[in-house]
């Protein structure tokens, strides 16, 4: 038996409190007044403890109260269970959590997590229940309860070991607290169709490396009697040098470069290098530079990329013996670009114009990178967005129209009634009129800020646009049925700025013109990113990145768009997959018309050395029960002598039973007391003055 | 009324003090021991010569000159006799202690109530013989004096005064006798009733003086029959000294011989005292009923002329 809190036993020294009160209370009670002590000597100390003694089971009893609350004050508990304790009599329901994740790919360590849980199943009697889960990119549930209860018991191991030969350890993050979700509605669906009172057993077989996600635990909120047991494997071999990605650089001479960090653990070999490799063949592109790094040391380095910026490469750090998380699969993309049209023949210099403020508009950004031209025909081909300031000829127009059929973006700005012509015949619905507002200085007044025209603007400490006038407002007046949405209005209620799909592409409509005469909208702080949104959609959507780790792909893709996977680094997949992929390589993501290689990586916590400590796990309210190594490997491991301990009495709860027996000890000491009481008043004898 | 009619029956059937004490009015307590007091009273035990002054008359020739008051025959050069009355034998002054330790008692009975009964017994029949009777209380202070006269309602005076509760001090025998000197100018028979229980060496130079200065001067030392033996004290326990407040653990068992002998030890320093003064003491134990006490008063010693007096003294 062990304490919590050992120096509460300093309170047995209250012990001699019933012992003093005691003898004071002989002193007080037991008083007799004389008329004169003259004549009297004080008796020797020697009838005192005779006279101690005359209820000695009574000052017993009080001193036993003392030492019982006392004891109970230093959290007692029970380091080991009993030997020969009895079977528990409750079932038991165990989820038991694999990691498979990349961690796990260390030398032995999924031989051992293997060898735990068929141990486990060996601990379970025919009662029991067994589900279990794997804890990787996503969670697993290998063993449903369904298929352990209808496999015989005696068929059961066997299950479990079939299973397990089939699984071998992935590439992805430990998300543990999403498999103790998983866990807990488990227990909850055994619960109906079982024996509600067993007992919740939940144990984990991991490597507890320090990335596994572990924060979402602190909300879970633990069903009384549940358990968890931490059933820890360690790799063969403790060194680990990794390769992490951190982003694309690029250096003073313009060459693109890659931005990594080496990191090599104290038990790492000292002999390292690096070396590009090709993705889709994995022959070699440069030779092996040799990486000079001190035991437990890290450094950024600057990789120069060796190809071509659209090639796809693999970047190795060999030497190491955990080689799980030394390669990086690395493509480049190149930043969007978008050729942006402009029909209206305005001088580009001419500031009274909407061009001069486009041009200055589009020339700082970095994504998408834009281009604006004005031959018309010659730039429809390839313009992804056009803006009509000006009616053009019907070549042009049909040429315009032909190309936002495609899939382009037009903006037409009704800088005149003849441009609503223009524009209706860009919709493709005849009947389109212009009206013009009834006072001539108009403000935005409606602004549907869900449209993705202003989305950017929904924030309330970006949504204001009444400070931006129009002094020659234009508002098209739309023919009953017009497919076309309203993005803004006037204050009288006129549609302002209206979208409508055409074919493949779009087609804005701003009704007004964009020079300084005619409205103040150039020279608001909201027309550049109203401008760059629209050149956003009109490249293809928002900039996405290329390089992922392995469960957090959704960051590559496109919201709403069904995506499909196909492997090309090596092995080279043939066929589309549309689930995310749980493997690092380079893939090609496939999102209706956009298609792009992406690079999929190990996720970088994978390679965290240090293991999550008791103290974490307490912190985090799991009720963690100790294993018996865990126990015994206490005393070496820091964390542990300060949690094991507090995390069993919690579970034990010791004190409560030392409390009750303290509460009757009391209730009897009050009774004998009362019972002195009274046959000390019915015998004594009737002494002067007393 | 049973003590009453106990009483009346005479000696042979004393009251038990415990019953007697019981009844609240010290003058019915009086009058009931008085009762059984003459029924063993044959005749005056006390031959007095107390005179009260009344006034002046002019001398003539052939008066006895002892009477002739010279200071008056100094001042104004005149002859003058002081007349004094003769209806009383005796001036008696009933000295009570009212100390703290007189409130212990065994029972029901203290020390206290068992003196006031006696001496408001003592001063009924003494008044009764047309005696005056004065009395006073004492701790540390002589208090609630009554000085001894004869006038209608005196008697009731001096038994209001003994009804008094003390007022809870401790004892200072010396400076009680000394101030009692200074009351008593003139010669009394004065009656000291207390427990004795301080040290003689404390006050016997004052009760010398007391009797050198030609009293007639009576100890009665009223004791609990606990305080002779230590007897039903039972078990150990703290003892508190009631005057001083002192206390020290005390198992009766174990300290009664050695109370016993310093009990002894002082009796003797006690008798000692008493007949260094030549003051008769008479010891009376709380269970001893009142009336036969008092009689043992009585028969103890009769007053002594002044002359026998300081015959006694110079002898």
């Amino acid at each position: 038996m062990s304490l919590l809190a050992p120096w509460f036993l300093l309170g047995f020294a209250l012990i001699g409190g019933p012992i003093i009160a005691h003898l004071i209370r002989r002193a007080t009670r037991e008083r007799v007044t004389f008329s004169s002590l003259r004549l009297l000597e004080p008796s020797p100390p020697r009838l005192d403890r005779r006279s101690r003694v005359q209820n000695p089971w009574l000052l017993a009893l009080r001193c036993l109260i003392v030492a019982v609350l006392a004891f109970g004050f230093a959290r007692p508990f029970f380091r080991h269970t009993p030997a020969g304790a009895k079977p528990p009599a409750r079932a038991r329901h165990v989820v038991a959590i694999l990691d498979e994740s990349a961690s796990m790919r260390r030398s032995g360590l999924w031989d051992a997590a293997r060898s735990k849980i068929t141990n486990l199943v060996g601990t379970l009697h025919d009662n029991d229940r067994l589900v279990l889960l794997t804890a990787g990119t996503s969670v697993h549930e290998l063993i449903t309860s369904a298929q352990w209860t209808a496999a015989l018991p005696s068929d059961r191991a066997g299950l479990v070991r079939t299973v397990l030969e089939s699984r071998q350890a992935g590439w992805g993050p430990t998300p543990l607290d999403s498999a103790v979700e998983t866990a807990l509605s488990r227990w909850e669906d055994m619960a109906e169709s079982n024996d509600a009172s067993a007992r919740h057993e939940l144990v984990i077989v991991s490597d507890f490396a320090a990335g596994a996600r572990t924060a979402g635990l602190a909300n879970v909120d633990w069903p009384a009697s549940t358990e968890v047991t931490l059933e820890d494997v360690t790799p063969n071999d403790l060194g680990n040098a990794s390769l992490h990605w951190l982003g694309w650089a690029e250096p003073a001479d313009g060459k693109l470069a890659a931005r990594v960090r080496i990191t090599r653990s104290f038990d790492a070999p000292e002999a390292l290098h690096l070396q590009w490799r090709n993705a889709l063949t994995d022959a070699p592109v440069t030779e092996r530079e040799a990486v000079t790094l001190l035991p437990g040391a890290s450094e950024v380095r600057l990789i120069p990329w060796p190809g071509e910026p659209s090639a796809s490469l693999v970047l190795e750090l060999s030497g190491d013996r955990q080689p799980f998380d030394n390669r990086l699969w690395l493509t480049h993309a190149p930043p969007q670009s978008v050729e942006i049209g402009y029909v209206g023949g305005d001088a580009a210099d001419d500031s009274r114009h909407a061009r001069f403020y486009i041009e200055r508009a589009i020339s700082g950004w970095r994504e998408p990178i834009a281009h604006l031209g004005s031959d018309l025909p010659a730039t429809a081909g390839s313009a992804n967005l056009v803006i009509v300031t000006s009616p053009p000829d019907s070549a042009a127009l049909e040429t315009l129209r032909g190309r936002v059929t495609a899939g382009a973006f037009a903006l037409v700005l009704l800088s005149s009634d003849e441009m609503v012509r223009v524009a209706s015949e860009l919709a493709q619905e005849p009947g389109w009129t212009a009206t013009a507002p009834d006072r001539a200085d108009a403000l935005l007044g409606q602004v549907d800020f869900k449209h993705p025209l202003f989305a950017a603007f929904a924030d309330p400490l970006f949504s204001d646009f009444t400070r931006i006038h129009f002094w020659q407002p234009r508002s098209i007046a739309l023919p009953a049925g017009s497919k076309a949405t309203v993005a803004a209005r006037f204050e009288d209620g006129s549609p302002a700025v209206i979208e409508t799909v055409v074919g493949q592409g779009r087609l804005v409509v701003w009704g007004g013109d964009w020079s300084p005469a005619a409205s103040q909208w150039v020279l608001s702080s909201k027309f550049v990113p109203w401008l760059q949104s629209l050149a956003e959609r009109a490249a293809g959507g928002s900039a996405r990145p290329a390089i992922a780790e392995i469960g957090d792909t959704r960051r590559l893709l496109a919201n709403g768009v069904p995506a499909q996977w196909r492997r090309l680094s090596t092995p080279i997949a043939a066929s589309l997959e549309s689930t995310s992929p749980e493997e690092p390589g380079i893939y090609e993501l496939t999102q209706g018309n956009d298609r792009r290689t992406v690079s999929v990586l190990v996720p970088r916590a994978e390679s965290e050395a240090k293991t999550i400590s008791l103290d974490t796990w307490e912190q985090l309210g799991v009720p963690v029960r100790l294993t018996a190594e865990q126990r015994e490997a206490s005393t070496a491991r820091d964390s542990l002598p300060a949690a094991a301990p507090a995390v069993l009495e919690n579970q034990q709860q010791l004190w409560r039973w030392l409390l009750w027996v303290a509460v009757a000890l009391l209730a009897l000491e009050s009774l004998a007391a009362f019972a002195i009481a009274r046959s000390r008043g019915d015998s004594s004898q009737p002494v002067a003055n007393r | 009324m049973s003590a009453l009619a106990t009483a009346s029956t005479g000696r042979s059937s004393s009251v038990d003090p415990e019953a007697l004490l019981a009844i609240h009015d010290l003058e019915l307590r009086a009058r009931a021991v008085l009762e059984g007091v003459r029924a063993g009273l044959h005749r005056s035990p006390f031959t007095g010569f107390s005179a009260e002054f009344t006034e002046y008359r002019q001398y003539s020739p052939g008066d006895d000159l002892r009477y002739l008051d010279w200071r008056v025959l100094a001042r104004t050069d005149r002859h003058y006799l002081k007349k004094f009355e003769e209806e009383t034998n005796l001036r008696c002054f009933l000295l009570v202690d009212a100390s703290r330790s007189m409130s212990f008692g065994a029972k029901q009975v203290t020390k206290a109530a068992y003196a006031r009964t006696l001496i408001a017994t003592l001063a009924w029949f003494l008044h009764q013989q047309r005696d005056v009777v004065g009395t006073a209380l004492f701790d540390r202070h002589v208090h609630d004096v009554v000085l001894p006269r004869w006038r209608a309602g005196h008697l009731r005076h001096v038994f209001a005064t003994l009804s008094r509760e003390p007022a809870g001090a401790e004892t200072n025998l010396a400076a009680a006798l000394q101030e009692t000197a200074r009351l008593c100018r003139r010669r009394s028979l004065i009656v000291i009733v207390s427990d004795f229980l301080s040290s003689p060496t404390t006050w016997s130079g004052a009760l010398n003086e007391l009797s050198a200065a030609g009293h007639d001067v009576r100890a009665l030392q009223v004791l609990d029959p606990a305080e002779l033996a230590l007897d039903n004290f039972g078990r150990p326990a703290m003892w508190e000294d009631v005057e001083t407040g002192e206390t020290r653990y005390v198992d009766p068992a174990h300290a009664r011989s050695a109370y016993a002998a310093r009990f002894e030890e002082h009796a003797a320093a006690l008798r000692t005292a008493f007949d260094r003064a030549a003051v008769e003491r008479l010891i009376f134990r709380t269970d001893e009923p009142l009336d036969r006490a008092l009689l043992r008063f009585l028969r103890s010693r009769p007053i002594r002329p002044r002359g026998a007096n300081h015959a006694t003294g110079r002898s």
